[in-house]
């Protein structure tokens, strides 16, 4: 994990030694995380937390992502990071390469930037690709319950 | 490392759902509190991507409008379309509620819907359907070879998914939300995930910011 100088941009903003809005460069750097459907983990809309990763939100999160809700990387380390770009592409709202990668544990490489709180990632390459390992409907089920195929 | 610390209790971070420590645990609720500083106000800088840039379209009164030509109200910008049944809704009612409450406080937002479906939704089209969404909603179409022009400049993706029950087309496309600078540069793009107020607060520094130069 080479999120250090991310750490390092993110803290010199919460000690305000950048002001205001416009407080923005990029950093480079290496994550391990998963894929996740961002709209629905932030806004604790199906509740909270693990039961909204892997593979027991895994059906809804292609759902969202598919209609274009950016996705994000939840880093090993907690931090989530929203997806701009994938590669070459333009956009990774609406993205099919991003479907197909919906809930997998990942490692990629980019740059991150910092923007009104929010941590944003343009990937250039994702590094490893693990597929799907977060099985969480083991514990939670399918979540939400109409994600279930037939419901 | 200090900056860690810092980090970890300034809600800098989106969320940190799974951090153990409940010193450190940063939840969505305090990202509704991570708000950019607005003691050293200054003029924002455009987003560190080049994303955004001139355009002129028409809305739904047949009137061509630009980039830059709502009356000193910054725009800001949701791409999608009008008759959308499933994201846009959701996702413009949360920017249009933002927009009533910087309103309150003063701060002046120019809401604009534009369409991803020009084939579809002429300006008789989106005279039906903005006031049915809020009264201040600009909805703005073009040729379909000017539309893409726009989609390009802002990054913004859109493929035709199929058909809905209703018999309205149903489109998969980019749902950032986009508050437009100097010469229609992207200030700061937000995703639609925050609640109103949430969107608000990451608005009004750019507002304040405007106000004070």
């Amino acid at each position: 994990m080479k999120i250090l100088s991310a750490i390092v941009l993110a803290g010199a903003l919460g000690m305000g030694l950048i002001p205001g809005a416009q407080a923005a460069t990029s950093e480079r750097v290496q994550i391990t995380g998963e894929i996740i459907d961002t709209w629905c983990y932030v806004s604790e809309i199906m509740g909270g937390g693990e039961a909204i990763t892997g593979t027991a939100h895994h059906q809804c999160a292609v759902w969202c992502a598919a209609g274009g809700i950016p996705v994000g990387l939840l880093a090993e380390t907690g931090e989530i990071y929203m997806v701009l770009k994938l590669g070459d592409d333009d956009t990774s709202n609406a993205n099919p390469r991003i479907l197909e990668i919906q809930s997998n544990r990942v490692v990629v490489e980019g740059n991150v930037m910092e923007r009104d709180g929010i941590q944003y990632i343009v990937i250039d390459e994702i590094v490893e690709n693990a597929g799907i390992t977060n099985r969480t409907h083991d514990d939670y089920g399918v979540i939400p319950e109409f994600g279930v195929p037939g419901q | 490392m200090p900056g860690l610390v810092v980090v970890a209790s300034s809600g800098f971070f989106l969320a940190d759902a799974r951090a153990h420590d409940d010193e450190n645990h940063v939840t969505p609720e305090t990202v509704s509190a991570a708000t950019p500083e607005t003691d050293a106000v200054q003029e924002p800088a455009s987003f560190p991507l080049d994303i955004g840039g001139p355009f002129e379209l028409t809305d739904q009164h047949g009137v061509v409008r630009n980039h830059d030509d709502y009356d000193g109200r910054r725009p800001l910008v949701f791409f999608g379309y009008a008759r959308c049944e499933s994201i846009c809704p959701v996702a413009l009612k949360v920017m249009l509620e933002a927009v009533d409450l910087l309103e309150e406080t003063g701060d002046k937002l120019q809401p604009i819907l534009i369409t991803i479906d020009p084939e579809n939704e002429t300006p008789a089209v989106l005279l039906q359907e903005m006031p049915r969404l809020h009264p201040r909603l600009i909805g703005l179409t073009g040729e379909v070879a000017a539309i893409a022009d726009v989609q390009k400049l802002f990054r913004v993706d859109a493929q035709l998914t199929g058909t809905s029950r209703t018999g309205n087309p149903m489109f998969a496309h980019g749902s950032l939300i986009y508050l437009l600078g100097a010469n229609g540069k992207v200030m700061t793009l937000l995703p639609p995930i925050f609640d109103s107020k949430t969107m608000a607060e990451k608005l009004r520094p750019y507002l304040v910011a405007e106000t004070v130069n």
